[in-house]
């Protein structure tokens, strides 16, 4: 894990980026946001100051986006550079290997990443926006874990079954991003897109993370959401499992590359 | 000594898929390997020679359990390396690319952490693996310790990979090409370390090269493979033993009528065309499968024409007229029969 954190933070435009990332996404929505409407409409149907929203929001996205990318890159990552032979090589089982390389990067993320979260929220909200931004850093910490299994069958089945067509996966991203609602309540989605919301865990956490900040969160509905996301990641664990022994097999079939 | 590696009949082929159009594909297949066997001991340094594409990186794959056969059978340290891959990963150290392999913002003794912990060993007894690694290779006096990798020149990545390969202190080393574009120093040293490893520690060694300098000081046994088939094996000297006509009687000789060419020709010499050598004599070359016993000839016959032969010597074939020979058309055909 410091060996991780050693690489990192021997890229200082990456930690410049963890702790910029949120507020100019933030930036962009807001500006686009007052381009076409306005913040009082805004108020009126979420309940909640749109900077509020839109932080939070974009914070969640980078967090978890951090641990995607991680998941879903770091196969092409080290073919790239060479040392896929040797960590496929090694006694170590891959998919352990590979959902074990996001962790150091998302608490860095997550740690870099509150530094948006938390003066944003006390500034609206004084002493509570400090237990509110507590709980908006716990359940990115669930979303995110919650997430990983879904995204390591995704990822791993498009390098399997995709051939070249594994590029498909910078498409996802902004899918996420629309499916999960991160910048969208998830109680005003049209319902078509809220099943297909509904199918990924960390949509429940965003929604839970959304009603806390918009007051409209009530204990079972919390609990529900929180159950759901738990045992969607859980869910999803056995194609994660079967994606990663087929990667392996492929891959042994192909050969490794060196 | 008791066999480390042993593989008998491995075959592989590779299916491409090539696209014609937009819509149409078709696939295109290469055999790699063809019935590939043989065996490495311990305490041995076995080179894999071939041309480009001979089947010599995809053996090595198999043998690292990172390819999976079609069919044969390979063992490494008695394990299956296709029912048994963990047991054998466990016993081998792999080198497969000089250049690249590393984490480049990481430096060579943190890369070796990384890939330790990988391997499963302790952290006090890995501290203590890398820093005698790190001495073995000749890191440490260069400043490739501390250093980050991606600073590192070629030399030092080759000697970084090998301290890798070495860091579980296998009993097997499979190198692919570990001299790849190193210069002259890195490479001796190399080589040493790989000589070394197998004479002291009695290690078993599979060492794929295009340098037949190299694998003629490394190897104790080769192993010659064209187009997925070996085609030769036995000790450098046998198998030099095994090409005809490649000894060479050598002459420099001060002056060269025109006709004596034909002359030697006319007693049924194999002989080629003189070149000049830079102090101005002509260089001549007969092949002949026992030189010796023409030389009394020769010199008769120069001396009959008033011509000084200013030096003489024979030249013994090398193990790379015996890699031009097996991994040509002319040697191909002939392997078959031997």
């Amino acid at each position: 894990m410091l060996l991780v954190y050693s690489d990192l933070f021997r890229r200082k435009s990456l930690l410049v980026m963890f702790v910029a990332w949120p507020y100019l996404t933030t930036a962009f929505m807001l500006i686009f946001g007052y381009a076409v409407g306005s913040p009082r409409v805004f108020i009126e149907r979420v309940g909640v100051d749109p900077i509020q929203f839109m932080i939070v929001g974009s914070y969640l996205l980078f967090s978890i986006m951090t641990v995607v990318d991680d998941i879903m890159w770091r196969p092409i990552y080290d073919e790239q550079l060479g040392t896929l032979p040797y960590i496929v090589s090694s006694p170590t089982k891959l998919v352990i290997h590979y959902l074990s390389m996001p962790i150091p990067r998302f608490i860095a993320s997550v740690v870099l990443g509150a530094t948006a979260v938390f003066p944003v929220m006390i500034i609206f909200r004084g002493l509570e926006g400090l237990l509110i931004g507590a709980i908006v850093v716990l359940l990115s910490l669930i979303s995110a874990a919650v997430f990983t299994p879904l995204a390591t069958a995704v990822g791993l089945s498009l390098y399997t079954f995709g051939g070249e067509n594994w590029r498909a996966i910078n498409v996802i991203r902004p899918l996420l991003l629309i499916i999960m609602g991160v910048y969208y309540p998830r109680w005003l989605m049209q319902w078509p897109l809220y099943i297909v919301s509904s199918l990924m865990p960390p949509a429940h956490c965003i929604e839970v993370i959304q009603r806390i900040i918009a007051g409209l969160a009530e204990t079972y509905t919390v609990l529900i959401s929180l159950v759901l996301a738990i045992s969607l990641g859980v869910l999803y664990g056995s194609p994660m499992a079967r994606s990663a022994t087929a990667w392996e097999r492929k891959k042994l079939e192909v050969g490794v590359k060196t | 000594m008791s066999e480390a590696i042993v593989a008998r009949d491995l075959t592989k082929r590779f299916v491409t898929k090539k696209r014609v159009g937009l819509f149409r594909n078709y696939s295109e297949y290469v055999d790699a390997v063809r019935g590939v066997s043989l065996k490495v001991r311990y305490g041995e340094v076995v080179g894999l020679l071939g041309p480009n594409g001979a089947g010599k990186t995809t053996t090595i794959k198999i043998l690292s359990t990172l390819l999976l056969p079609d069919s044969g059978s390979a063992s490494v340290c008695g394990f299956d390396v296709v029912k048994e891959p963990q047991k054998v990963r466990r016993n081998i150290g792999i080198m497969l690319s000089v250049e690249k392999g590393f984490y480049g913002r990481l430096t060579g003794r943190e890369n070796l952490l990384y890939f330790g912990a990988l391997y499963g060993i302790g952290k006090n007894e890995l501290e203590q693996r890398i820093k005698y690694l790190l001495d073995l290779v000749g890191l440490n006096e260069l400043g490739g310790s501390d250093r980050l990798y991606e600073e590192f020149s070629l030399g030092m990545r080759a000697r970084l990979a090998l301290a890798r390969a070495l860091l579980k202190d296998p009993p097997v080393l499979l190198l692919d090409e570990p001299t790849l574009g190193l210069d002259p120093p890195s490479a001796r040293k190399i080589r040493g370390l790989v000589r070394e490893l197998a004479t002291k520690e009695g290690k078993a060694i599979l060492y794929t090269s295009h340098n037949m300098f190299e694998v003629e000081l490394v190897c104790d046994k080769v192993i010659l493979i064209n187009k997925g088939v070996v085609v030769a094996e036995g000790t450098p000297e046998e198998l030099k033993s095994r090409i005809p006509k490649v000894r060479t009687l050598e002459l420099h000789l001060n002056s060269f009528p025109e006709d004596l060419l034909s002359e030697i020709r006319s007693y049924g010499l194999d002989v080629r065309e003189p070149t000049q050598s830079s102090d101005g004599l002509y260089v001549l070359r007969i092949l002949a499968k026992r030189p010796e016993e023409i030389v009394d000839d020769v010199l008769r016959l120069t001396a009959s024409r008033g011509i000084d032969v200013v030096k003489l010597k024979i030249e013994e074939p090398t193990l790379e007229d015996v890699f031009v020979y097996f991994t040509t058309a002319e040697g191909v055909e002939k392997s078959g029969t031997q």
